[in-house]
C-alpha cells in the first residue's frame, strides 16, 4: 500500500510542475515578435480575411494571460490546439511521431547501457591498466563530442564514403511501413512477421541510435566506473573479502548490485536528455519523430507544436524520475520511499 | 593536491589543452593568416557595437587545405584557420560569461535555500524541478528565438537554462554541510548565518562546484554550438565555430574540411575541459583514490 | 585475479558477437553493384520524388500551395487544363469543348467528358461540376483563402446543369482570362457523393475529412500519406485516359528536408527526381545516371526598399538609385545562384506579355559604385563619421538587411552587399530571423530597410507582377509594405489591367515603368531559373510552370 500512496502523491506533484512548464513555455514562445498568422496563411500572398481569422483563432488579439487561460482550458479538455505548420490538431501529429521517437530512443539506450555498464565494470576492476584507459578515453570523448557533428560525420562516413548505412529515414525506399500495430517498426515487423522490414528497420535505425546514444554510453560508462571503485573501496566489500569470498562473488553478488543504483539514476536522467538530443539526432537524419518536429515548430513558431512537445517530454522525464525512484527501493532495500 | 593531480596523465593534457586555447584566443592576430575588420553598429536596444567583418573573396571559394590556406576555404573564400583562430575568442567568451553567471544566481538561490529552507527551499525547488523538466534545447531555442539572433541573447538563454543545475548542487552541499559539526560549533558560539554561509559552507562546497564548473565549461560550448547549429546564435558572417558547421553541412559532399575542422576544435576545447574536470573529480573526491 | 580475466573475455566475447550482428545487419542492407554503361533501372513501376516541406492539404477547394497542387493535379482533375511543358495552351480536360461568351454576353459553355467515373466507381456528371465550384464559394476556405481566385468573377449562381454532361457558367463581371483559372486546382471536380458523405459543405469551415482524403477522376488516387514523411499514390484503374502505353503504376513523394538526403537518394536511384539547392549541383551533376533539369520559371528575386523606415535617409529617391547602383548583379548571379538566374528588367519576367515595356528588356540599373558615389554627395550625404581608418556615411547610421533564415542565396547576397556598402562607405547590419518573425519586422515594424523576397505567379498575366509590386495601398496593392505611392503609376495599372487593347495596356506599362524606376523602391536582382535533378531512366520529364508535376506521363526506362 505504501508504494501506492508514494505513486499517487508523486503523480500529484507533477501537475504544479506542468503548469510551471506550460507557463514558462507560453510566455517564451509568445513574447517572441512575430507574424505566425500571416505565415501560416501563406507570407506576402495572404488574404488580410485569413490573417484575422487565424489572429482571432489563436486568441492573438486578447492579452497574454487571457491567451494562456485559453490554452489552459483546451489543455484540460486533452486539445492542444492546432498545429499550424502541419494544418492538423497537435495531439494527431504526436501520436505519430511518438513512437517514431520512441523507437529510436529505446533502441539508444539498448546501445548505451549494456556497454555502458561492461564498460565501467571492466574499467573499474581493472584500474589504471591499459583496458581502463581505452574505455575512459572513449567516455571522455563521448560527451565530448558535439552530437550533430557526430552524426554528420558517421553520414560522410558510413552512408556516403562507405555506403553501408543509409543516410536517413526509417525503411528503404520504396518498402511499405509494416501493419501498425504499435508505431516501433522494428515491433511491428515482428508482429506481422515481416522479415523485410524487420532488417531494414534495423538497418536504418543503427546510425541514429548510436549517435545518439553515444554520449549517454559515456554518461553511463563513467558512473559505472567511479560508483564501482567506491563500492570496491567500501568496508562490507573488504569483510566479504576477508571472509574468504571469491572475488567473482564479491563483485558480482555484492559490488555490483550497490554499484548499480547511482547508474540508474543517471540512466533515468540521460533518458529526458535523450529526448533533447533527438532534436537535432532526428533532424538530420530525417527521422519522422517528435525531435524533427519540435525543430521546425521552434523555427516557424508553430506554438502550440512547440508547447504540446514541451509537455509530453516534460511528462516523460517526470515519469522516468519516478520510475528510477521506484527501483531504487527494489534494488536497494534500504531506500526507504517518500524519505525526502 | 597538486601533485596529486600531476598523477594524472590525462588531467595534464587537459590543462595543456586549455593553456592552448588560451593561448590562440590571446594571441590570434599573430596565429591567423587573414584577419576580420570591424565596424562599429547600433543595436535595437540603442547600443553600440563592434561587429566583426570577414573578407569575401568568390574567386577562392571551397579551396582544399593547402599551405595557402591550411584548414581550406568556405563557401565565401574565407579562411577556415583565421577564422576557427579568431572564433576560439567567441568560444572562450560564450564559456566563462555563461557559467559565471550562471554559477552567480546558481549558488546565491541554492545556498540561501539549502540553510533557511521552509518555503523558500520548497519554492525555489518547485522553480528548478520545473526548468529541469523541459528540455534544455527546446527552451533555450525558443528563448533565443524570442530574443533575436545574436551572441549575446543565446548567452542570455544558456544562463536561463542553467542555474537550476547550480542551485540543485548548491542546495545539496548547504544540506548536506549544515549539520556537520564545524557549522554546529560556529553556530553555537553565535556566529551570524551571513558569516557562517560565507566563511564555513561556501568555501567547503568549493571542491565539487569547481568540478561541475570544469564539466559545464564543456558542455555550455556544446549547447551553443548546437544552437548556432539549428539556426538561432551567432550573426551570419562571424566566425563561430558551430555556425560554420551549420553553413558547411551544405557542401559535406565536396568539401569536407569545411564542416570537420571547426567540429574538431569543438571537441578538441570540450575534450580539454572534460579531461580537466575527471581530473579534479579525482582529486578532489577521496573515495576514488585507492 | 585470475577469473577477472575470465569474465573479461566473456563480457568481450559477448560485445564482439553483439558488434557482428550489428555489422551483418548493416551489410544485408547494400547489396547494390554498379553495372557498365547505364545503371539498372531501380524500382521500374515506381517514381519517387524527393522533396523539402509536405502538402498542407488534399482538399481542391483549400489547397493554395505548390506541394498540394502536385498531388490535386494528380488525383483530381479540371475542366481544362495545361499539358507537357506548355503554359501557353489550354487543352481540354474533364470538359470536351466549350463555347466562350460574345459580344457583351459573359456566359460560357461546357460540353462534359462521358463515361468518367470517380477512383471509387460514381459517375461524373455536371451535377459535381456545380458542386465542387458552389462548394470552393461557399466554404470559402478560412484556412487558406484561395476562393478568390473563384468569387472575383463568380458566385452560387453562376453554375447551371443544362444536363448531365452540359454546364453553363454566367460570370459576374467579364473576365478575359477565365479558362486560365478554370485550370487552377481550386476548380478541380470533387465527388459530389463522397463529400456529402463526409461532412458536406459547411460555410466558411474546411472540411476536415477533405484535408486527408481524396477521391477525383484523375490517373492516380491516395494509398497513403504519413505526415513529414511520404505520400503514396497508386494508379486509379478506372481512369478514364486508361493504362495502356508506358506509364508508372505508384508514385511516392518522399519529405526531405535536409539536401544531403536528396542529394544521396538521387546519387543511389532511390530517387528519380530530387530537389538540388544550387550549392550542390556540383554533387549530382558528375554523377552517372543524373541529368539536371533547367528551363526558365516565372519566380523572381527582389530586394525590398523601406521608404517607410525610421532611417529618414531611406524616403530619398537618390539614396535607394544609389542602393541600386551599389548592387552587384553579376555577382549575385554567378556567387548566390551558380549562374540560375537572369538578369530582371523590371516586374515583369521574361516569358510574359509586356515584357518589353520595361526599357526594351534592358536593365536600367548596372553595378557601378563610382556612380552611386556621385549620387549620395550630389543628395549631400558625404562621408563624415570616422570610425578606425574608414569614413561613413548618414552619420554612420547603418543600413539594416534582413534576410530570412536558411536561404543559403540570400546570405550571399546579403554579405556581398553588405561589402560594396562599406566601399561605399555606408555602414550596414545584416541579420537573419525566422520567416514569421521575417514577415512581422516587414508588414508590422519600421525596423528595417532592405529585405529579399521572392514572388511566384497565381496566373499567367504581368498583373499579377507589377500591381502588387508597384501598386500603393491606396488601391489596396503594396504588397511588401514598402511604402511606395504615386498616383500615376497606380492610374496607369488600372488602366493596364480593364483594357482589353493590347496596344493601350501596352503605352499605359511602359508610362507606369518610366515614372516607378526614377523612383525605385525595389532592386530587381533577377528570375530564377527552375532546376531539378533526375535520373536518365527517367522518361517524359518535363517541368511546367504552371503544373509543376504531372505523373502520368512518365515511364522509367532507357531510350
Amino acid at each position: 500500500m505504501k508504494i501506492w500512496e508514494y505513486i499517487v502523491r508523486r503523480l500529484l506533484l507533477l501537475i504544479p510542475v506542468l503548469i510551471g512548464v506550460t507557463i514558462i513555455t507560453f510566455t517564451v514562445s509568445h513574447v517572441i515578435p512575430a507574424d505566425p498568422a500571416r505565415a501560416f496563411a501563406g507570407g506576402p500572398k495572404a488574404q488580410p480575411e485569413t490573417i484575422a481569422r487565424i489572429r482571432a483563432e489563436l486568441h492573438l488579439d486578447k492579452p497574454l494571460w487571457e491567451q494562456y487561460f485559453y490554452y489552459l482550458n483546451d489543455l484540460i479538455h486533452l486539445n492542444l490546439g492546432k498545429s499550424f505548420l502541419e494544418n492538423r490538431p497537435v495531439t494527431t501529429a504526436l501520436a505519430q511521431y511518438f513512437p517514431a521517437t520512441f523507437e529510436l530512443t529505446i533502441f539508444a539506450m539498448i546501445i548505451a547501457v549494456p556497454f555502458g555498464i561492461i564498460g565501467g565494470i571492466i574499467s573499474a576492476i581493472r584500474q589504471n591498466k591499459l583496458s581502463d584507459h581505452i574505455t575512459r578515453i572513449i567516455a571522455i570523448v563521448g560527451y565530448s563530442l558535439p552530437i550533430f557533428w557526430l552524426a554528420l560525420m558517421l553520414q560522410y562516413v558510413f552512408a556516403y564514403q562507405f555506403p553501408i548505412f543509409p543516410l536517413e529515414g526509417r525503411l528503404s525506399a520504396g518498402m511499405t511501413s509494416p501493419t501498425t500495430f504499435t508505431g516501433f517498426y522494428v515491433l511491428d515487423s515482428i508482429l506481422s512477421g515481416n522479415g523485410a522490414t524487420l532488417l531494414s528497420s534495423l538497418h536504418h535505425l543503427l546510425l541514429p541510435a548510436f549517435t545518439l546514444g553515444f554520449a549517454t554510453l559515456a554518461i553511463i560508462l563513467r558512473m559505472m566506473r567511479s560508483s564501482m571503485l567506491e563500492v570496491m573501496g567500501s568496508d562490507y566489500i573488504r569483510t566479504a573479502r576477508a571472509k574468504g569470498l571469491s572475488e567473482r562473488t564479491v563483485i558480482y553478488k555484492h559490488a555490483l548490485r550497490n554499484a548499480m543504483i547511482p547508474t540508474i539514476t543517471v540512466t533515468g536522467l540521460a533518458f529526458g536528455g535523450l529526448l533533447s538530443g533527438a532534436v537535432l539526432t532526428e533532424t538530420i537524419f530525417n527521422w519522422p519523430g517528435m525531435g524533427r518536429f519540435a525543430a521546425h515548430a521552434v523555427l516557424g513558431l508553430d506554438f502550440n507544436a512547440v508547447m504540446g512537445f514541451t509537455l509530453v517530454v516534460a511528462i516523460i522525464y517526470v515519469l522516468a524520475n519516478l520510475i528510477v525512484d521506484i527501483l531504487y527501493a527494489v534494488v536497494d532495500p534500504r531506500v526507504k520511499l517518500g524519505g525526502g | 593536491m597538486f601533485h596529486l593531480f600531476r598523477k594524472s596523465l590525462l588531467s595534464m593534457i587537459g590543462l595543456a589543452i586549455i593553456i592552448l586555447l588560451l593561448l590562440v584566443a590571446l594571441f590570434a592576430p599573430f596565429l591567423a593568416k587573414e584577419h576580420p575588420s570591424y565596424a562599429e553598429v547600433s543595436t535595437e536596444q540603442g547600443t553600440t557595437q563592434v561587429e566583426e567583418r570577414w573578407e569575401i573573396h568568390f574567386d577562392r571559394k571551397l579551396l582544399p587545405p593547402s599551405s595557402d590556406h591550411f584548414f581550406g576555404t568556405d563557401d565565401y573564400g574565407r579562411d577556415i584557420f583565421s577564422m576557427i583562430v579568431y572564433g576560439s575568442q567567441t568560444s572562450l567568451r560564450i564559456c566563462l560569461l555563461v557559467i559565471a553567471i550562471s554559477t552567480f544566481i546558481g549558488v546565491l538561490l541554492g545556498g540561501l535555500a539549502g540553510y533557511f529552507g521552509g518555503v523558500l527551499d520548497e519554492i525555489l525547488m518547485r522553480i528548478t524541478d520545473v526548468f529541469l523538466s523541459i528540455p534544455y534545447l527546446i527552451l533555450a531555442l525558443a528563448i533565443a528565438a524570442a530574443l533575436g539572433r545574436s551572441i549575446d541573447h543565446i548567452m542570455e538563454a544558456m544562463i536561463i537554462t542553467w542555474w537550476p543545475t547550480y542551485a540543485r548542487l548548491m542546495r545539496g552541499q548547504v544540506l548536506a554541510l549544515r549539520e556537520q559539526q564545524f557549522v554546529e560549533a560556529a553556530r553555537s558560539v553565535g556566529a551570524r548565518n551571513s558569516r557562517i554561509l560565507f566563511r564555513h559552507i561556501l568555501p567547503n562546497s568549493l571542491a565539487p562546484l569547481l568540478v561541475q564548473i570544469t564539466l559545464d565549461l564543456g558542455a555550455v560550448l556544446l549547447v551553443a554550438a548546437g544552437l548556432s547549429f539549428i539556426g538561432l546564435g551567432a550573426s551570419p558572417g562571424t566566425a563561430e565555430w558551430g555556425l560554420m558547421i551549420s553553413d558547411g553541412r551544405a557542401f559535406m559532399f565536396h568539401a569536407w574540411w569545411y564542416v570537420t575542422f571547426p567540429g574538431l576544435a569543438i571537441v578538441l576545447v570540450v575534450l580539454g575541459f572534460n579531461l580537466l574536470g575527471d581530473g579534479l573529480r579525482d582529486v578532489t573526491d577521496p573515495k576514488l583514490r585507492r | 585475479m585470475e577469473s577477472f580475466k575470465k569474465k573479461d573475455m566473456k563480457a568481450g566475447v559477448l560485445a564482439i558477437s553483439i558488434c557482428a550482428m550489428f555489422i551483418c545487419i548493416a551489410f544485408s542492407g547494400c547489396t547494390q553493384q554498379q553495372q557498365p554503361g547505364n545503371p539498372e533501372i531501380k524500382n521500374p513501376t515506381i517514381y519517387t520524388r524527393y522533396d523539402i516541406g509536405e502538402p498542407r492539404t488534399l482538399d481542391p477547394a483549400e489547397s493554395y500551395d505548390s506541394a498540394s497542387s502536385d498531388m490535386i493535379n494528380n488525383i483530381y482533375e479540371t475542366l481544362v487544363t495545361y499539358k507537357g511543358n506548355d503554359s501557353k495552351t489550354i487543352y481540354p480536360s474533364l470538359a470536351t469543348d466549350w463555347v466562350a461568351p460574345t459580344g457583351n454576353s459573359s456566359t460560357w459553355t461546357f460540353h462534359l467528358r462521358h463515361g468518367v467515373q470517380f477512383s471509387n466507381g460514381d459517375a461524373f456528371t455536371a451535377e459535381d461540376v456545380k458542386y465542387s465550384f458552389d462548394r470552393v464559394l461557399i466554404m470559402n476556405s478560412p484556412d487558406s483563402g484561395v476562393s478568390w481566385i473563384l468569387s472575383q468573377c463568380m458566385d452560387t449562381n453562376s453554375t447551371k446543369v443544362i444536363d448531365d454532361y452540359t454546364v453553363e457558367i454566367n460570370l459576374t463581371k467579364p473576365y478575359g482570362g477565365f479558362l486560365v483559372l478554370l485550370a487552377f486546382t481550386v476548380a478541380s471536380v470533387v465527388d459530389k457523393k463522397v463529400v456529402e458523405a463526409n461532412g458536406g459543405v459547411v460555410a466558411n469551415t474546411d472540411n476536415e475529412w477533405m484535408k486527408e482524403h481524396a477521391v477525383g477522376t484523375g490517373p492516380y488516387t491516395l494509398d497513403h500519406w504519413t505526415h513529414n514523411s511520404e505520400i503514396v499514390l497508386k494508379k486509379n484503374d478506372l481512369y478514364w485516359g486508361g493504362w495502356t502505353g508506358k506509364h508508372v503504376d505508384t508514385v511516392v513523394v518522399k519529405t526531405a528536408d535536409e539536401a544531403s538526403t536528396r542529394i544521396l537518394a538521387l546519387q543511389t536511384g532511390d530517387a528519380d527526381v530530387a530537389y538540388i539547392p544550387l550549392e550542390n549541383l556540383v554533387d549530382v551533376e558528375n554523377s552517372t545516371g543524373v541529368s539536371v533539369l533547367k528551363d526558365p520559371s516565372y519566380n523572381v528575386v527582389l530586394g525590398l526598399f523601406n521608404l517607410r523606415s525610421d532611417n529618414k535617409f531611406m524616403a530619398n529617391p537618390d539614396v535607394r538609385k544609389a542602393l541600386c547602383y551599389a548592387f552587384n548583379y553579376q555577382s549575385a548571379i554567378d556567387n548566390a545562384y551558380n549562374g540560375y538566374l537572369y538578369r530582371l528588367p523590371g516586374c515583369i519576367p521574361k516569358g510574359m506579355p509586356y515584357y518589353d515595356t520595361q526599357n526594351n528588356g534592358v536593365a536600367v540599373f548596372n553595378y557601378n559604385i563610382v556612380k552611386a558615389g556621385e549620387l549620395l554627395n550630389a543628395s549631400g550625404y558625404t562621408q563624415t563619421y570616422q570610425f578606425k581608418s574608414n569614413y561613413y556615411r548618414f552619420n554612420n547610421t547603418a543600413i539594416r538587411i534582413w534576410y530570412n533564415t536558411g536561404n543559403a542565396e540570400r546570405q550571399k547576397m546579403a554579405l556581398s552587399f553588405q561589402e560594396e556598402l562599406t566601399k561605399l562607405g555606408i555602414n550596414s547590419i545584416v541579420s537573419t530571423e525566422s520567416w514569421p518573425q521575417y514577415l512581422n519586422r516587414m508588414y508590422n515594424t519600421k525596423e528595417w530597410d532592405f529585405m529579399f523576397l521572392g514572388w511566384m505567379p497565381d496566373y499567367n498575366d504581368p498583373d499579377d507582377y507589377i500591381a502588387p509590386f508597384v501598386g500603393s495601398k491606396a488601391i489596396n496593392q503594396d504588397t511588401f509594405n514598402t511604402g511606395y505611392a504615386n498616383a500615376t503609376v497606380d492610374a496607369m495599372l488600372f488602366k493596364g489591367k480593364y483594357n482589353v487593347d493590347p496596344q493601350i495596356r501596352s503605352d499605359a506599362y511602359t508610362t507606369a515603368f518610366n515614372i516607378y524606376i526614377n523612383d525605385p523602391s525595389l532592386i530587381f536582382i533577377g528570375q530564377n531559373v527552375y532546376v531539378r535533378g533526375f535520373r536518365t531512366w527517367l522518361q517524359n520529364y518535363s517541368y511546367n510552370p504552371v503544373i509543376e508535376y504531372y505523373y502520368y506521363n512518365v515511364y522509367k526506362a532507357y531510350p
